[in-house]
């Protein structure tokens, strides 16, 4: 009786996803909206391109509730959420990557203006843009697994052990690649952030 | 600790990934040591320029889009298909399973016993007659010395009657006086010396 009268936004995330197990639509959608924006920010990042991460973040919620009835509340909800988008950037990468030989550049020029920023004056604002650019391209220049576990620890903030589950392997290989991450972007970003 | 030794953990100290016992030591080193102090602002400036740079610059709510989606799902409304792909799948499992379980114990079992076999082959078990054990064992045993060759079997029997001082059979005929060594096997036929041997253990 309770837990019907309460609110489903203060309804915790593994509760949650056992509602939508059982077909609750309502429940997925306090789902999306408390979650889509970490993994849209992941697929930024791991494919920067802001379209593309938009469709694959659609495709990963899609997945989950096509998969619902499968969910086993074994792990927290936010790593089974990777753990699938993980899954989806595999499947989508050969795509991903062909595109990206045709539009990147042109996008990723876009996607640095905010015009609601009062910092956003011509020369900050190109500044910014330039410096945002130079990120992407550092690392985009991580290997896929470094990325992966670069974004999910220091980006999305999820521990160790969790990282090791969704990309399955160990916690030693997850921080090892997280450190080799941090290395080769200070040295991709030395001049440009005044490291 | 050395600084050599802090710079190496600097990374994960400014990722948060450090034990207390670490964290509280590069603590202590960075309070008195600025070169070090230095080296973590850079790994900050990574970190913060990171987070800002790799956020999605528009994120749109596209929840109504996923909504329709949804609900046109076609999975969604046959729930039943997919469980029964499912258990015709387990069942495809089992049943090859056990063909090849079959298959492994023909190939591999051991080769039936022939009347080569010192008589206790198929032949000789199956012109036993079935009757209770432990008639019947003597039986088949009968029945299985009478199929066989004998000679190997008759000098077993002389050395067991032997090794426990025991009378062996007598053989009968006429050279029986000329031939007394315990050694030379009794002449006997086969059943007879298996149901002595037999109803010797059993008593």
């Amino acid at each position: 009786m309770g837990n019907r009268r309460q609110p489903q936004h203060d309804i915790p995330d593994a509760a949650l996803m056992l509602r939508v197990g059982r077909g609750d639509g309502d429940a997925f959608a306090v789902l999306y909206h408390r979650h889509y924006r970490k993994l849209l920010d992941f697929f930024y990042a791991m494919s920067g391109s802001a379209s593309t991460a938009e469709d694959l973040c659609q495709e990963c919620f899609l997945r989950v509730w096509r998969l619902r009835e499968r969910y086993a509340p074994t792990g927290s909800v936010v790593g089974y959420l990777f753990t699938i988008g993980r899954y989806v950037w595999y499947e989508q990468r050969p795509k991903i990557y062909r595109d990206q030989r045709v539009k990147s550049l042109s996008e990723a020029q876009v996607n640095g203006f905010d015009a609601t920023d009062s910092r956003a004056l011509p020369d900050a604002l190109a500044s910014r843009v330039e410096i945002e650019e130079a990120i992407l391209k550092a690392v985009a220049g991580l290997t896929e697994d470094q990325r992966m576990a670069f974004l999910l620890r220091t980006i999305q903030g999820l521990p160790l052990e969790e990282i090791a589950r969704v990309m399955a392997c160990p916690v030693n290989t997850v921080r090892s690649r997280k450190l080799s991450a941090m290395k080769r972007l200070r040295e991709a970003l030395r001049g440009l952030l005044v490291l | 600790m050395e600084c050599n030794e802090i710079r190496e953990k600097l990374a994960d100290y400014a990722s948060d990934d450090t034990s207390h016992a670490l964290r509280d030591a590069i603590e202590a080193h960075l309070a008195h040591c600025y070169v070090c102090r230095e080296e973590l602002s850079q790994h900050e400036a990574l970190l913060n320029a990171c987070r800002t740079a790799l956020r999605h610059p528009l994120p749109l709510d596209r929840w109504d889009e996923l909504r329709a989606i949804m609900d046109l799902d076609v999975p969604r409304q046959f729930p039943g298909w997919r469980k029964l792909v499912r258990r015709r799948a387990v069942a495809a499992v089992l049943a090859t399973a056990a063909t090849l379980v079959l298959v492994v114990r023909t190939v591999f079992a051991p080769a039936p016993l022939t009347q080569s076999d010192e008589g206790l082959g198929e032949d000789a078990l199956a012109s036993a007659p079935i009757s209770l054990a432990p008639d019947g064992l003597i039986s088949v045993v009968a029945a299985s010395r009478e199929a066989a060759p004998l000679q190997r079997y008759k000098d077993t029997v002389s050395y067991y009657f032997h090794s426990l001082d025991l009378d062996a059979p007598k053989p009968s005929g006429p050279d029986a006086e000329t031939t007394p060594s315990p050694q030379k096997a009794p002449d006997v036929t086969g059943p007879s010396i298996s149901l002595l041997m037999t109803s010797h253990i059993y008593a």
